[in-house]
This record gives C-alpha cells, structure tokens and sequence, in this order.
C-alpha cells in the first residue's frame, strides 16, 4: 500500500508540475505550498487530471487551506479509491 | 464635439484566405476562391476523424480557417481557457495592434475600448464538452464554462493590450462585429475612449454547427453564388478580423498614418421574422448610414454587400440597394466576397470591412464569385466578370442579420473629408 500512494503521490506532484506557471520551482512534499506559485486554475486543472487518471471525484471543501505540498497531496489522494489512508 | 468620423489605424486577420492581412487582401483583390470540398480540407476541419464519415451532411464545402496552429500563438497555460473563436480574436487584433504601432507605444489604458462581435461565441468549447460527455464518458474541461462566454475573446485581448475601458462583447448573428465597429465609433464619439479595438471573430467548424446548419436548409448543396440565377443558398466560413479605430485627434497627435476612415454607419432592426429579412429595415440601414456619414449617394462608388447567396436575402438587398440609389444603381459596382470565403458568421462584416479597406487603397472591387447568369430579381451590377478598377472615394458594407438586425457601414479612403 505505501508503494501505490508514493506512486499517487508522485504522479500527482507531476501534475502540479505541469500546471504551475513558474517552471523553475523545485518542491517535494514538505515544500510550503506558498513557494510552488500555485494559483485557482492550476488548482482546478491539477484536480482535473486527478479525477481523470484515477477515474475519481475530488470534492474539496471550498475552504480548504493547505500548508504544504504534502498536504495538498494527500488531500486529494483521500478521494482516489485505489489510495490506502495516509 | 469631436469630428464624428474616426480613423481606422490597424487591422488584422485571421481567416481561411490567409493568416494576415497581406495574404487576405491579396486573395480577395484577385478573386480567389476559397470554398473546398471537404475531403480537400480533410483533417484539418478540426473534426474527431470518427464524425468525418458519420457527418451526414447535405453539403459537402466549405471555408475553414486551415493552418493555423494555436500553439504557436499561445502558451498551454493560455490555450486552456480559449476557444478557437477567441484564439483567432486574439491574434488578428494583436496583428491590427502592431500595424497602429501601439506595441511599441501604447496608448493611455485606461483610455482603450476593446469590443468584439461573436454569433457563436465558444460554441466549439460546448461541442467538445457535449462529445466527451455523451460519447466518451469523461468529465468536460475544467474551463469550459469561461472558454464558451461570448465576451472571452475581449477579455482576452484586454489582458494582452492592457486595455482598462470599455471591454465587451457584441452578439448579432451575422451583424455582431459590424455593430460592434460601430459601438466602437460611438465609443470615439462619445469621448468614452480615445482608442477602440473592434471586430468580429467566430470559429464554425464544429459538427454539431454544422449539422444544425443543415438542418436549416439555407446552405447550398452546390457552391455559393450570391445575386446570381440558380443560386441555392450560403456556404460556411469561419475566422476574425479585427481593427484598431483612433479619434482623428488621438491619431494625428501622434502622427499615426490612417488606412481608410469610418465615417459612420446605421443600425436598424426589421422587429420582424427571425430568419426571413424584411427589405424595408435594409433600406433604412442604408439611408442612416447615409444620414450618419455625411456622405451623399453620389459619393458612395462600391458597396461590399452581405451577399449570402441565399434568394431572399439577394433578391432584397439588390432591390433595397436600387431603392436607396435609383437609377445610379446602374453605374454603382456591388459585389461580396462571401462565395469567396464563405459566410464567417459574426465575423463576416469583420473580414468584408478588411476587403472593403482594400478596395479604398487599391482601388479594385473584388468580384462575384461563382456567377451563372443575371437573375432579374437582382438588378445591381455585382461585378462577376472578375476584379474591376472602381477607384471609389467612399463604399459602404452590409451586415444583415438573421432576426433582422441590420447594419451599415460607411468609409472613406484615408485622403477624403466631409
């Protein structure tokens, strides 16, 4: 199980790789999600690609805050079936 | 008060006779025809291979935008959140930008009007989400509901001019971007904005489109051939053209060269049928066209007509011409470009405005198109032998509108005066 979420997790920080504008940025899950630039729309493409590799709905509270990268992730790994809980 | 004519200082175009200026003009100046099979267009229609054969359509031509590739345009972050109609709004203004010289000085922002003429708005965006909804089974694109609004063409091009005025979109079926340039010259007037980027763009070749177009029974299973005997009806274009309108004031203060003048135009409306045209409301675009000019018949030596090949809509605008000019009607060129490139929808007037610009620097009348023989009901002179030396010093374009919203351009070359 801890092997499948890291593959989730890696393709998930994939594809807020391909989203964000600032291609420079280096993060990893403890990244502070301050510093990845991430704005609403790679947030909304992001959880697009998510519900579409996974073949899942993602329904983030409208107030979601997240500190980290991580915390990110793991939100949104919550709704894909296939995820052990973190 | 402010003169009421305004100079056009830049234009730009994206449509299936070229991807800029140059190349359009060339086309049409010398009569081209741009109307193709489909199996000549092939893949590039912009249709899943799969809908080519099950497209069942009764006509099989048509005038798509081909070779224009939207990521040379626009970053994927960008492309995300346009609709083809919006990506060629976007480039043709940025081309009408650049010849007004705005990209290397720019006017005052917050003195910039950007106004856009769409029929169809992202309806592409909407097919596409019906397709992945219905038969595929997937979600549509996040940013489809922003891709499909009729006003995301000027956004978009408020965002890369920085234009901080009036920002808008204008829909009137095929009238949307001739009453969005004249929303431009009142804008002018009105002292609301000193600079106004207006135009029309719309993208047709979704099948859906298409289809429902068929349906309608108004485009010709044989090729279009506007005032001509045996003509059968439209055929679909596509594209957008846009141009950059200054006040004679803004312009002249900064030395700006004009390429023709806007000297006004009329709008009137049938309140009549939604898809059969009433004469009298084209008669009355033409004389407030007049009126708003200030230009007498006598000075009007072309008229870039709406033309769609369709009987009733020829039969009344050749007649509403003749009512408005009499007996000179016999000595007056009339002629569309519509069996060149198609009807292009709410950009039509757009791209019609950019050939009747050329016609004024030129001094040559593109032609008719497709032209059998003269039909009586359509007693003007459309120029069907091929391109004609008209060298007129003022023209007027007509945008006729199903729902019967009607529109008149007037323009002069950039040398006349009132």
């Amino acid at each position: 199980m801890a092997s499948d979420n890291e593959q989730i997790y890696t393709k998930i920080l994939s594809f807020i790789h391909s989203e964000i504008q600032d291609k420079s940025v280096e993060f990893d899950m403890d990244t502070p999600i301050a510093a990845v630039k991430i704005d609403s729309i790679d947030v909304i493409h992001v959880v697009f690609k998510v519900e579409e590799e996974f073949e899942t709905t993602i329904d983030l509270p409208q107030d979601s805050k997240f500190d980290t990268v991580g915390d990110f992730v793991r939100a949104l790994a919550a709704f894909i079936p296939a995820a052990g809980q973190a | 008060m402010a003169s009421p004519w305004v100079e056009i200082t830049g234009r730009g175009v994206v449509s299936c006779a070229g991807l800029d200026v140059a190349a359009f003009q060339n086309a049409i100046l010398a009569g081209e025809g741009h109307i193709k099979p489909f199996d000549e267009n092939g893949r590039e229609l912009n249709l899943p291979p799969e809908f080519m054969a099950g497209l069942k359509l009764r006509f099989t031509r048509g005038a798509p935008v081909i070779g224009f590739d939207p990521t040379q345009h626009f970053e994927p972050r960008v492309l995300a959140g346009l609709d083809r109609f919006s990506q060629f709004a976007a480039v043709a203004a940025r081309q009408a930008w650049k010849e007004a010289g705005f990209d290397v000085a720019p006017p005052v922002a917050d003195r910039i009007a950007v106004i856009v003429g769409t029929a169809n708005a992202g309806n592409e965006s909407v097919g596409q989400g019906w397709q992945r909804i219905l038969l595929e089974g997937r979600k549509p694109v996040p940013l489809t509901i922003p891709m499909t609004m009729a006003s995301g063409a000027s956004s978009r091009i408020a965002r890369e001019t920085g234009a901080h005025g009036p920002v808008f979109a204008t829909s009137s079926a095929c009238a949307s971007a001739a009453h969005a340039i004249l929303m431009g010259v009142m804008m002018l007037r009105s002292g609301l904005a000193d600079v106004a980027l207006v135009g029309g763009s719309d993208a047709c070749y979704d099948f859906g489109y298409l289809r429902a177009w068929d349906a309608l029974r108004v485009v010709t299973t044989d090729i279009c051939r506007p005032f001509s005997k045996g003509r059968l009806g439209m055929s679909i274009g596509e594209g957008a053209a846009m141009f950059v309108l200054e006040t004679t004031d803004h312009a002249r203060a900064r030395g700006a060269p004009a390429l023709a003048r806007l000297a006004g135009g009329g709008m009137t409306s049938d309140a009549g049928d939604l898809t059969t045209p009433d004469g009298r409301g084209m008669v009355r675009a033409l004389h407030a066209a007049l009126r708003d000019s200030g230009l007498t018949p006598e000075r009007i030596g072309y008229i870039n007509a709406h033309g769609t090949g369709t009987q009733i809509n020829d039969r009344l605008e050749a007649q509403a011409i003749r009512e408005v000019f009499g007996a000179a009607t016999d000595k007056l060129p009339v002629s569309t470009i519509k069996s060149s490139i198609g009807h292009a929808m709410g950009a039509s007037g757009a791209l019609e405005l950019v050939a009747a610009i050329a016609t004024l620097e030129s001094g040559i009348a593109p032609p008719t198109l497709n032209y059998l023989e003269p039909d009586p009901d359509c007693p003007i002179d459309a120029i069907p032998e091929g391109p004609r030396k008209v060298n007129p010093e003022a023209v007027l374009s007509n945008s006729f509108a199903f729902g019967g919203l009607n529109v008149t351009l007037a323009l002069t070359r950039a040398d006349v005066n009132l």
